[in-house]
């Protein structure tokens, strides 16, 4: 305010009484009157003119300076938002597959290679889970296999022959777990192989993100069959 | 000449005023237009979301539509009572033999087939000669072109030797479009 106030009164001065203001578009005349008067106002008033620009300039930078500087500030928050939301999403993302359902509920109807009555009949995937969790020390008189170990390996077999599993494919690999659930004291516990290892089939490996379901069997309390698909 | 000076600042006070407003209008746009590119993002987001489940349900529905196949008198598992949920592989062979008079009929599909999973075959196609070991039953197949199917998983029950074998089959399947 108050260098603009200075300008006007040395353009006043220059034109000797006359109104010259090059903010009023009269700064040429103002020039061409001072031209008149000597080389001496003719610089001082150019110089004012000089002065009042860099002035406004200045101001302008500033303020654009502070503007660019609030929009930075916001957009560096809007990112550090947007990255935790998606750090949050992509952490870990189980998708329940209507596929993986499908395939457990069928599965369970399988006939495996484990025959109890010297191969007159075979038992089921769900028969074969029945023994290996109530006398998992149980040997199929087929092959001279524990239970639990043909009940793996049929597992393994029918995930396999289901699914592909590879790089170019978009399942990775696969979990599959089978645990007792206690509904009373919500708690499962693991059911264990002859060799003591939890009851465990995997293949490949698994990131964050997989589609999965769980089966429910009645047997001795609850058993649940639980398959995630890696993607 | 003091009232020309007075109007001289006036009128440059003005012009202040009317640059400082424009500067408020510039930067009121330039906010509405910050936070409708922010908006705009988090739709973007939100409704590629919404696709995704949106594609993921109806995949599910198709999935539960295809099942519920295996549960039609023509192909469920009738002769023993340990697998109410399987496809009778014997009945659906029969049937893909006559399926141009039977099945057509009743069923408005362009293309069906089931495929054995587990235990493996490479015998391919089921035909007289080789069943049950085989690899892929076609009952339906009215196109000649390739077709994206929707298949699922499904336990399957045939006989042999006196006993009944379930294994692990897919069920392809396609509607009828119409043209």
């Amino acid at each position: 305010m108050l260098r603009q106030k200075q300008i006007s009164e040395i353009n006043f001065k220059n034109n000797k009484g006359k109104f010259c203001n090059f903010n009023m578009g009269h700064y040429k005349n103002c020039r061409e009157n001072s031209k008149k008067y000597g080389e001496r106002l003719i610089e001082k008033n150019h110089y004012g003119k000089q002065e009042a620009k860099i002035n406004i300039n200045k101001r302008g930078q500033e303020e654009m300076v502070g503007f660019v500087l609030i929009m930075v500030v916001v957009a560096v928050v809007f990112l550090v938002f947007l990255g935790i939301f998606v750090r949050q999403r992509g952490n870990v993302e189980n998708i329940e597959s209507t596929e993986v359902a499908q395939f457990l509920d069928a599965v369970v109807d399988v006939t495996s290679e484990c025959s109890l009555n010297g191969g007159f009949s075979f038992l089921t995937v769900s028969e074969l889970i029945r023994k290996c969790v109530e006398e998992p020390a149980t040997i199929c008189n087929s092959d001279q296999e524990s239970v639990c170990s043909v009940l793996k390996e049929t597992l393994y077999n029918l995930t396999r022959a289901g699914w592909n599993f590879g790089a170019g494919s978009v399942t990775k690999g696969f979990d599959l777990v089978i645990y007792r659930y206690d509904a009373a004291r919500n708690s499962r516990d693991n059911i264990y192989l002859n060799d003591g290892e939890p009851f465990q089939i995997g293949y490949g490996t698994c990131g964050a993100r997989s589609r999965g379901a769980d089966k429910l069997l009645y047997l001795q309390g609850t058993i649940i069959i639980e398959m995630d698909l890696c993607i | 000449m003091l009232r020309k000076k007075m109007n001289n600042c006036r009128v440059s006070y003005s012009k202040k005023g009317q640059m400082k407003i424009q500067q408020m209008a510039f930067m009121l746009v330039a906010i509405v237009i910050f936070f409708s590119m922010v908006a705009l993002i988090y739709f973007s987001i939100s409704l590629n979301n919404l696709r995704y489940k949106y594609t993921e349900l109806k995949d599910s529905e198709a999935r539960e539509l295809v099942r519920k196949l295996s549960g039609s008198p023509e192909l469920t598992f009738s002769a023993g009572s340990s697998c109410s949920r399987c496809v009778d592989f014997d009945k659906a062979f029969v049937l893909s033999k006559n399926y141009e008079t039977i099945y057509s009929q009743l069923v408005n599909l362009e293309y069906l087939s089931i495929e054995k999973v587990f235990p493996p075959s490479n015998n391919g196609k089921c035909s007289d000669v080789n069943y049950p070991d085989c690899s892929e039953l076609v009952i339906i197949n009215k196109t000649d072109d390739s077709i994206a199917t929707k298949t699922a998983f499904v336990a399957i029950a045939w006989r042999e030797n006196d006993n009944f074998i379930f294994g692990l089959g897919r069920i392809h399947a396609s509607a009828k479009t119409n043209k």
